[in-house]
């Protein structure tokens, strides 16, 4: 192998025997410069001076004595000029975009030293051509003609806005120059254009010049390198291969065929244009797989093929798209012992740089309520999630995060946070405008920094960022003082900026397995090549040619179009071939985002046109076989430590259980045993969020208390528990406080502060409201009645007896009932219900048993209660009476909350009396218990997917 | 000459007819007139998988041209005969259009429609005030869960939309409803982005805006309907006293306890003033026996009754349901339409604060650029200029769409181009999406007609054997004139013509090549009976599913060979469960049950996925539940018993014990890892790279993590937020030749075929009214003053309203959307096509479901012979239906699948890799303490690079605009810097008089480089000049030693050296 940049060293060696001090070698790219002076070294048999090698920038940079703002500023600047001169200017968020589009064009027009004036005027009638515009060639003018011909005689509206902003722009572009001329900056097109419009007086003392590698010019490039050629004698080495140069279907070549016919560039082609590709047999592989991350498995199966005696710096792996980096990097073998990395580290993928831009969306949610500053919980919870505030105030964010989920604040104030101090105080405490926005980021990175100190790599980050922040902060402040800049625009002119930063690799370039991005191979020659990604819109790229120019008239005016983009990536493709022995071509059949990929033109054309074999065109197809591990269905059996638990629901006589089980348990119990293991002996916690949303249960909950406030409370005012009929009209006025104060109960909040209700929360509350009214209602209607006992002021227990496998046992059961209350000779126990549910059921024995779809668990609950009271009561004598009180049914007009039990195709009948049942209730409950507490039956899972699917657990079943 | 033609060609297509074939070869033809006419053509298709097929078929097929030109060949032919040339010329033809079309490939035009949509969008987007980026939203639903959630935070602010949503709640839970609102907000608020809502958008936002409009309309309904109730009341009374004159209960009319007429006692509740009568009931009782049974009793009182008016009176009651049923039908989406006023608002809001487009958006905007563009202005935008569409499954295409491209298309007719829509009515399944069939069916030829349009039927079946053929053409001649007269009788519509007309050319030929083959097919359809017995008819159906794939393997199909086409994913995994464990509880059986079902595609669904997820959550939060989760998955995946030890933090077996302690212990390391990164260690430590099945899995989910960084923050709450969204979406991909049972959708299954096709649950609904479905009906009130469009859900409670014509319409399509995909399933088959379905007596029966109307379809005799008679193969005694033999047995060979050649074992980057620590130390940063060391490093990096005074100026703004260092330090840097110059030693280093080398240091043999920071070359002497920072130190001078050396020797030049030390600004020389 020759390779190319060998060659150029050992030709310039040879002319230059006294030394190379006195030459300039200017390269396409850094990179290129690296590998030069390598091969120099390598070929000196003495000391021996290096060149000055550079790239073809900073000789521009050089020669124009200045270098080019950075985009940011320039787009501020572009911006002042614009609301000058346009009617109706966006505002600079709104712009920023336009902008950089404007801002590329304008750099295309200088590079390619186009006349902006005459590109952005409407040429609508040939007559503008007459004069003036002998420069452009028939098909020029044709083609603008083209474009110019397809405004319609009337303009329509959008071809109205286009040339509204068209006519502008010719003048924006020359007050723009004009501009930064004034305050001494410039974009680096116009570096370009400067240089070469004052190449007459261009004085060089550089000595002797080459040009190494080119292959595509922009004008000015193009003329600058001719100024040398004929001033100064450059020496030009092209690196080619007359695969592409002479079939002239060969992109590749496009503008190399130019310039061997250019009169200044063509002699310094050297003949014969070698021969390589299609000659030299190269190996071609091709490979697809169905994802794209399994490409870094097959690099390194590839790879691991290495024969120790290989250097590893004679193979590439090419990185069209970098996500692919890392999974590579963790794939590669062990016999790659050393790699370069071209690409950066990404900052933005790190959790520190993860930190800060939660940081900063905290201040999108934020906003003020009556002098205070309040975050909107998610943004918060986010944050506090966070290692680096867990890291050091793992307490605090424990407190403030069970503090935000079990008040349910929807937003969290300012003066909460910051009373914890440290990183709480940095991150939340207020801050105004964009500079103390600025300010803040810095000594939070600085915070960070503290904490990070050991670690290097987190310290690295944080260097880079702080680095970024600066210079963002000194572009931005300034502007501020001339526009107020939205916060929000700020945020996300940050978060884009910090996305792009990205972290080099140390190493040395020259050692070990190379890997690298497409642009940065120009000029570097491998044995061995692997390319991934050799998918269209990675290799090549896809048409990314953004421009407000239209494409006809950029080809009018010679600005670069697709063709050429398409030139120069299959240039980069095809230089890869020129020497290379072994080729792996490597790509996907899955897009991004589930998209189909599509093979890349490269595929198609090398198996098309360079003639390999049939065997090199199969592709080798890389699947993985879809086997799904077997998930073995839970069957906990019970083993000692779990009938130790269950053991706690038990007395014999001389010890009381100290845990009842309750009407919940055996529904969970029936509905699924494992469900009843995870809940009750596993004890898996469930998680707590915040919700927005009021759902089933909280709405619930907030029924239950609301009652139990009114009625406890006109108990506590009236002394007495009976309740009568004109009692009513007096209590509705209880109900809005009582619901306002089980809401306050429910999230915890003081009874001082004013209650601020989130949107649905606020819905709840008036539904809650008529929800009560319509209680007392009912209540109204079927009054007298006197209160025995409300919800938690008393529990009702009962020592129940089993027998499992033979032995006596007693259970503890036990339960809240919402109210019991003796109306009309008898005792009601009442449930409250926020659901659908029914009071209908078939019968006894169906309320417990699994297999039934929709058993009746309200039924079963309220009478187990019959079950509670009666043991609870032995003395009771008066008949027990169920009954449910349930929302959906609260607003029927013919309302009973009284259970009925109906057989199919028989009349229902009311319960009237606990009693009636209780044999039967006790009897299959007792099987229910005795299974459970049968040490042979384990818990196992339901069969019923449906059950699972609102199931706190079916992540552990995996259902 | 090239012979002129139609420029518009329709091609209608039926199933296996080779359509991809044609369009391939109708797209040659017009690229191969000349080597760049393909830049001049779009093919658009429905998906992107399509678009990559028909890409691949093309090349395949041009290529081949290059080599071989086959006359015999139906592609060929054409293509020579529309060319006018010969088999040479075409060859040359051929290979100059491959080189062009391979080296232009980006003109290579083959796309989706909803791509080039966007293409032109983007090219508009300042005209159509876009922004000049913005991201396409594909995930509507979360978007629209994004805007309910907003719409609820307005209700904090605005009083008059809290007290509206308050009003619906109640208005529900008082309809016996849960109260929430918010998923029925929802529900209809997915109506924002379609089709049939939009059209009217301007109209509807029109009403809204006035909010007395809303109010007329709600004070209206609340009138109508306490105006209803009065009257029902009223009728209430006057019957009951009608009965109690007469000494009479309901219960004496004819019925008895069930009697029709005790529905007037439920008359004229204010909630619900009439009550819901079944059809029967629904009808008047004008008659004295519609009301008298003959053994009554009470027989001449009742008679008595029903003269004195209660005949009448049922009929008065009659009357108010139509009205009634109209109000109640705008009842229902009442309030939800009343705040879509806001809900709009909040969308442009939430578009305009997340700078997206929503997919459903480009056709409106698409819609408004090419009806506000002549076409040559937009071709000018977009920089491409088209004359050819090619337009592939133009059933499926919207309305918008289809407004969207017809100036484009007319554009190109009028120029006389060749234009082509491919597709197929019969296969339109996708209107719900808004796919509109009547445009194939008959709108384009109506619109377009003047051109001159070429129809032309793909009528021949390349895909099946000759009795599939035979039975599909059979059974869908007869299956819409089946449907249609169930949708008579059953429903009084009576304009279902579109039934048949859908279906006219059904008729497909046989493809000679089948006809030649020994086995021809064949179709089998059992019809269970489930008798007495207890068992439901699901496990009927799913015990037999074991037996048929038995039988097909004895046969010698392949498990990949068989798919179950299914309506729903549900379906589907019953038949997947079935399978499974009938395969687990036969271990030794010599057949195969591996099923690939779209559930067990997913990647959540693979125990290594759901430890890793259980664990990146337990990192996440530490919650106890997450770290009970993870270990039960972990040993899962390593097989190992699930006792309760597993969960028992005191006790844990020993896999987990022996780990437990380092996991924790790694928690903060990982935390403080990239998500990729994390991701990939973690899978790492738990050995799943190296070991077990399910790599797939692993890989995928993997993917997906590098997706997710790639796309949005990517920290561990976010991607968990994000699983938990995606979870149910995100699969692995079946690798081709994978040998198992598929099992899909019929959706899913379009444009597949299969050897065998299973079908266990033929008997579908034909009308789901579950679904829900909403139609935009234009609604007046005249007395009012009013107008507007409003929501109505369709179902049987319209029959009569004011809003009949409409469901009637629906109920059409619907009927149409079921036959559509019968048909679509039926002609997947390639060889067998085997159902099964409920038997059920045809005579008594209802007739709303599938299975029941093949089922009366298979008992028909042909009436005319026209028909094959399909009766002659129903066994009615066996409830069987069998058309063909069963093939001969015989071994299919499979292609042995080679093992994938792929590293798997991973380890760390950090291994092999460092991040460079910047000489840029965070501390010197930091609150403007520029310490010394940075400093000195600073001015050292300017002047090592600069070769003169201004040179130096040039690198300080550089490193400024880099963002090294901020306006202070830079002032600070640069006093140093002139403070260096005020040294004359100094400044001659850097003077124009010498001749300067900066950076260009010296090459020795051994490879090495020496780089002096600076060569001052003078005619009679050299200096080598060395910065520094910080401390002098002793071999900084042997260092400049050995560079004078060298320097000295390379110029042969007296050579002197010196040391500048940066910090204290001294220098000193060398000796
Ligand atoms: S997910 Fe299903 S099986 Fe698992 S515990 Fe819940 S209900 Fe039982």
């Amino acid at each position: 192998m020759d390779r190319f940049l060998r060659q150029t060293a050992a030709s310039l060696l040879a002319t230059h025997k006294g030394g190379l001090q006195e030459l300039t070698v200017v390269l396409p790219n850094r990179r290129a410069g690296v590998f030069f002076v390598k091969e120099l070294s390598s070929l000196v048999n003495e000391p021996t001076w290096m060149p000055r090698v550079i790239t073809i920038e900073d000789l521009f940079y050089d020669l124009g004595s200045q270098v080019p703002a950075d985009k940011l500023t320039l787009i501020f600047e572009l911006h002042q000029v614009y609301v000058q001169l346009i009617k109706d200017p966006e505002p600079l968020d709104r712009f920023y975009f336009w902008g950089e589009l404007m801002l590329k064009d304008f750099n295309d027009i200088d590079q390619f030293r186009v006349d902006a004036s005459k590109l952005y005027s409407r040429l609508a009638e040939i007559k503008a051509f007459e004069k003036d515009w002998s420069f452009l060639t028939p098909e020029q003018v044709t083609l603008i003609q083209t474009f110019w011909s397809s405004f319609s005689q009337r303009e329509t509206e959008h071809q109205e806005r286009f040339l509204r902003f068209w006519d502008k722009l010719s003048l924006v572009y020359e007050r723009f120059k004009a501009r930064l001329v004034s305050i001494g900056m410039a974009y680096s097109g116009m570096i370009y254009r400067k240089v070469v419009d004052d190449l007459d007086g261009l004085k060089w003392d550089g000595g002797k010049i080459a040009f190494v590698g080119f292959n595509a010019f922009t004008v000015c490039e193009e003329a600058l390198v001719k100024f040398f050629i004929r001033e100064h004698h450059a020496l030009l080495f092209w690196d080619i291969d007359s695969y592409y140069v002479e079939d002239v279907q060969q992109e590749a070549g496009f503008f190399i065929r130019d310039y061997m016919k250019d009169k200044v560039l063509g002699p310094t082609f050297q003949h014969p244009i070698p021969e390589r590709i299609g000659t030299k047999r190269t190996k071609i592989k091709t490979y697809t797989t169905p994802l794209r991350i399994n490409q870094a498995n097959i690099v390194g199966k590839i790879l691991e093929g290495n024969k120790e005696t290989e250097a590893l710096e004679d193979t590439v792996v090419i990185l069209p798209n970098e996500n692919l980096l890392f999974p590579l990097l963790g794939h590669l073998p062990d016999q790659v012992s050393a790699v370069n990395v071209t690409m950066g580290y990404p900052i933005k993928n790190t959790p520190v740089y993860t930190f800060l831009e939660a940081v900063l969306e905290l201040q999108r949610f934020r906003k003020a309520e009556d002098k205070n500053v309040v975050y909107y919980h998610k943004a918060v919870i986010d944050v506090l999630g966070s290692v680096y505030m867990q890291a050091n105030q793992k307490r605090h964010c424990e407190e403030a995060l069970s503090y935000i989920t079990s008040t349910n604040v929807i937003y969290v104030s300012e003066t909460y946070l910051t009373k914890f101090g440290g990183l709480f105080a940095l991150v939340f405490e207020n801050i105004t405008g964009v500079a103390g926005l600025l300010e803040r980021m810095g000594k939070i990175m600085n915070a960070l920094y503290e904490q990070a100190s050991e670690n290097i790599l987190e310290s690295t980050y944080l260097g880079q960022c702080y680095k970024q922040l600066n210079r963002f902060r000194e572009l931005l402040l300034p502007q501020q003082g001339k526009e107020a800049l939205p916060l929000d625009f700020v945020i996300r002119l940050f978060k884009q900026i910090y996305r792009e930063l990205k972290l080099p690799f140390e190493g040395e370039p020259l050692l070990g397995l190379q890997i690298m991005g497409v642009l940065e191979s120009r000029n570097l020659d491998f044995r061995r090549v692997i390319i991934c990604d050799m998918n269209e819109g990675s290799f090549p790229p896809s048409n990314s040619l953004n421009s407000l120019v239209p494409y006809n008239l950029r080809k009018a005016f010679g600005l670069p179009v697709q063709e050429q983009n398409d030139a120069i990536y299959a240039y980069t493709f095809y230089r890869l071939l020129h020497q290379s022995e072994e080729v792996h071509l490597i790509y996907t059949t899955a897009g991004e985002q589930g998209r189909v990929g599509e093979k890349s033109r490269y595929i198609i054309q090398v198996k098309e046109e360079m003639g390999i074999s049939e065997e090199e065109k199969a592709e080798e197809v890389v699947f993985i076989p879809v086997d799904l591990g077997e998930t073995k269905a839970i069957r906990i059996a019970k083993d000692g430590a779990i009938l130790q638990v269950l053991d706690q629901y038990l007395g014999d006589g001389s010890k009381q259980s100290d845990r009842a089980l309750s009407p919940s348990a055996i529904n969970t119990y029936l509905d699924c045993r494992l469900r009843f293991y995870y809940k009750y002996i596993a004890k898996v916690e469930e998680e707590k969020t915040v919700s927005e949303d009021v759902d089933p249960a909280v709405f619930g909950n907030l029924a239950h208390a609301a009652l139990e406030f009114l009625y406890v409370g006109f108990m506590e005012r009236k002394k007495r528990r009976v309740v009568h009929a004109e009692d009513f009209s007096g209590l509705k006025d209880y109900v809005y406080p009582a619901i306002e104060m089980a809401i306050r109960q429910y999230y915890f909040m003081e009874e001082d502060k004013e209650l601020k209700l989130g949107g649905h929360l606020a819905i709840a509350r008036d539904v809650l409201q008529k929800y009560l009214l319509q209680i007392l209602e009912i209540d109204r209607q079927t009054a007298p009645f006197e209160i025995v006992s409300l919800e938690k002021s008393k529990r009702y227990n009962a020592n129940f007896e089993i027998f499992p496998s033979g032995n006596a046992k007693s259970v503890l059961l036990g339960g809240i009932i919402d109210r019991v209350d003796l109306h009309r000779g008898s005792i009601r126990l009442i449930d409250y219900k926020s659901g659908g549910d029914k009071k209908v059921f078939p019968g006894v024995r169906q309320l417990f048993d699994r297999d039934i779809k929709n058993r009746n668990k309200a039924a079963m609950q309220t009478l187990f209660y019959g079950l509670l009271y009666q043991y609870s009561h032995p003395e009771n004598e008066l008949p027990l009476k169920p009954a449910i009180f349930n929302l959906k049914e609260l607003f029927n007009p013919n309302f009973s909350p009284y259970l009925e039990k109906k057989e199919s195709r028989k009349d229902g009948v009311l319960v009237e009396d606990y009693s009636d049942y209780s044999l039967e209730v006790e009897e299959v409950l007792r099987e229910v218990l005795e299974e459970l507490f049968d040490t042979k039956v384990p818990f196992d899972q339901t069969d019923d997917l449906e059950r699972c699917k609102w199931c706190a657990y079916k992540e552990l079943c995996g259902r | 000459m090239q012979p002129t033609l139609t420029p518009f060609i329709i091609y209608k297509s039926s199933a296996g007819s080779g359509k991809t074939y044609t369009l391939t070869m109708e797209y040659l033809k017009l690229a191969l007139r000349q080597p760049g006419a393909f830049r001049q053509i779009l093919a658009v298709t429905f998906t992107n998988k399509a678009t990559t097929e028909m890409k691949e078929r093309i090349l395949k097929e041009l290529t081949r041209l290059t080599r071989e030109v086959n006359p015999q060949e139906k592609m060929d032919a054409e293509i020579l005969s529309f060319l006018q040339v010969d088999a040479v010329q075409l060859k040359a033809l051929a290979k100059s259009t491959l080189t062009s079309l391979l080296h232009d490939y980006g003109s290579f035009s083959i796309s989706t429609i909803d791509s080039f949509f966007q293409r032109v969008i983007r090219a508009f987007a300042r005209e159509i005030d876009l922004q000049a980026r913005f991201d396409v939203e594909m995930d509507q639903e979360g978007v629209l869960s994004r805007l309910v959630d907003r719409l609820l935070v307005r209700v904090m602010e605005d009083e008059h939309l809290h007290r509206w949503l308050v009003s619906y709640a109640i208005d529900r839970i008082r309809e016996g409803k849960t109260w929430d609102i918010k998923s029925a907000i929802g529900n209809l608020g997915r109506e924002l982005f379609q089709e049939s809502f939009k059209t009217h958008k301007l109209e509807i936002r029109e009403f809204l805006k006035e909010r007395e409009n809303l109010d007329g309309l709600k004070q209206y309904l609340q009138r109508q309907k306490s105006n209803i109730a009065q009257q029902a009341g009223e009728i209430k009374t006057k019957s009951n006293a009608i009965r109690e004159r007469h000494g009479l209960d309901w219960t004496d009319f004819k019925g008895g306890t069930r009697t029709f007429s005790k529905y007037f006692d439920l008359l004229g509740d204010p909630r619900e003033p009439l009550p819901k009568l079944t059809a029967a009931q629904l009808t008047p009782k004008d008659e004295v026996v519609d009301w008298v049974t003959k053994s009554s009793k009470k027989k001449e009182q009742v008679e008595e009754a029903f003269r004195e008016g209660l005949g009448e009176l049922w009929g008065q009651l009659l009357s108010l349901y139509p009205p009634y049923k109209t109000i109640e039908a705008i009842r229902k989406n009442f309030y939800v339409y009343g705040v879509f006023r806001q809900l709009l608002e909040a969308l442009e809001e939430l578009k305009e604060d997340e700078n997206i487009m929503l997919i459903s958006d480009a056709n409106d905007f698409l819609k408004s650029i090419t009806a506000n563009n002549d076409a040559p202005f937009i071709y000018e935008k977009v920089g491409n200029r088209f004359k050819h569409f090619l337009i592939d499954e133009f059933q499926d295409t919207s309305g918008f769409q289809w407004a969207s491209f017809r100036p484009l298309l007319v554009n190109a007719l009028a120029q006389g181009n060749v234009n082509l829509l491919v597709g197929d009515v019969k296969q339109s399944i996708y209107r719900w999406r808004g796919g509109e069939l009547r445009l194939l069916l008959e709108t384009v030829e109506s619109e377009l007609g003047h051109f001159g349009i070429d129809v032309k039927p793909l009528d021949t079946n390349f895909r099946s054997l000759p009795k599939v053929v035979n039975f599909n053409n059979t059974l869908f001649s007869l299956l819409p004139k089946q449907l249609s007269a169930v949708l008579q009788d059953s429903h009084g519509v009576s304009n279902t013509d579109i039934l048949e007309s859908a279906y006219k050319e059904v008729t497909q030929k046989i493809y000679a090549k089948k006809e030649a083959l020994d086995f021809h097919g064949k179709v089998k359809l059992e019809f269970l009976d489930a008798g007495d017995e207890e068992q439901s008819m699901s496990e009927l159906i799913l015990d037999r599913i074991p037996e048929m794939v038995i039988q097909l393997q004895e046969m010698g199909y392949r498990p990949r060979d068989i798919a179950f086409l299914v309506r729903k994913n549900q379906e589907g995994q019953q038949v997947a469960d079935t399978l499974l464990s009938y395969g687990l509880s036969n271990p030794n059986s010599p057949h195969s049950f591996d099923v690939l079902s779209e559930e067990a595609l997913l990647i959540r669904k693979a125990e290594k996925v759901k430890c890793l997820v259980a664990a990146m959550k337990y990192l996440k939060d530490g919650n106890p539940s997450h770290q009970q989760s993870l270990w039960l998955h972990y040993a899962q995946v390593m097989g190992k018993e699930i006792t309760h030890r597993v969960f028992d933090k005191e006790n844990y077996p020993d896999f987990i014990s022996q780990r437990i302690a380092e996991f924790e212990n790694k928690k903060l390391h990982w935390l403080k890892l990239p998500l990729v990164e994390m991701v990939n260690e973690l899978a790492d430590w738990f050995s799943f790279h190296d070991q077990g099945k399910e790599k797939a899995y692993l890989a995928a989910f993997k993917e997906a993590v590098m997706d997710f960084s790639s796309k949005f923050r990517a920290d561990l709450t976010g991607f968990l937020k994000w699983w938990e969204e995606k979870q149910d979406k995100l699969t692995v991909r079946i690798p081709e030749g994978h040998d198992a049972i598929r099992i899909l959708t019929i959706h899913k299954s379009k444009g597949l075929q299969f050897k065998v096709v299973l079908m266990p649950f033929l008997d579908w609904k034909i009308v789901d009214h579950s679904k829900g479905t909403v139609v935009w009906t234009p609604f007046t009130l005249e007395e009012e003053q009013l107008s507007s469009v409003v929501p109505i859900n369709m179902g049987p409670d319209l029959m009569d309203s004011l809003f009949e014509p409409v469901y009637q319409e629906e109920l059409i399509m619907a009927y149409l959307d079921t036959i559509n995909m019968a048909y679509v399933a039926f002609t997947r088959a390639e060889e067998v096509f085997w159902g099964l379905s409920p038997w059920k007596d045809t005579s008594k029966h209802s007739m709303g479901n599938l299975g029941i109307n093949i089922l009366k379809v298979l008992e028909t005799e042909s009436l005319n012979g026209e028909e094959m008679s399909l009766s002659e193969f129903l066994d009615e005694e066996k409830k069987v239906f069998e058309y063909g033999e069963w093939p001969a047995i015989k071994n299919r060979e499979m292609g042995v699948l080679l093992p994938p050649r792929l590293r798997w074992s991973q380890q760390s980057w950090q291994k092999k890799l460092k991040v460079k620590t910047s000489s840029l130390s965070f501390d010197d940063q930091v609150e403007g303490r520029v310490e010394k060391l940075w400093f000195g490093q600073l001015v050292h990096s300017i002047l090592e690079r600069a070769r003169n005074e201004h040179e130096v100026k040039v690198k300080l703004e550089e490193l400024y605009f880099e963002g090294v260092f901020q306006e202070p330090e830079k002032n600070r840097i640069e006093s140093q810097i002139s403070k260096l110059f005020s040294l004359p030693v100094f400044a001659n280093w850097f003077s124009t008089e010498a001749k300067i080398l900066t950076e260009q240091g010296i090459m020795l043999p051994d490879g090495s480089q020496k780089r002096p920071d600076r060569v001052v070359i003078y005619r009679d002497h050299a200096e080598v000049v060395d910065f520094k920072t910080g401390l002098e130190h002793r071999s900084h001078q042997g260092q400049v030693k050995d560079y004078m050396q060298l320097v000295k020797t390379l110029l042969k030049l007296p050579t002197e050296g010196f040391i500048c030390y940066l910090d204290t600004i001294t220098i000193k020389e060398v000796t």
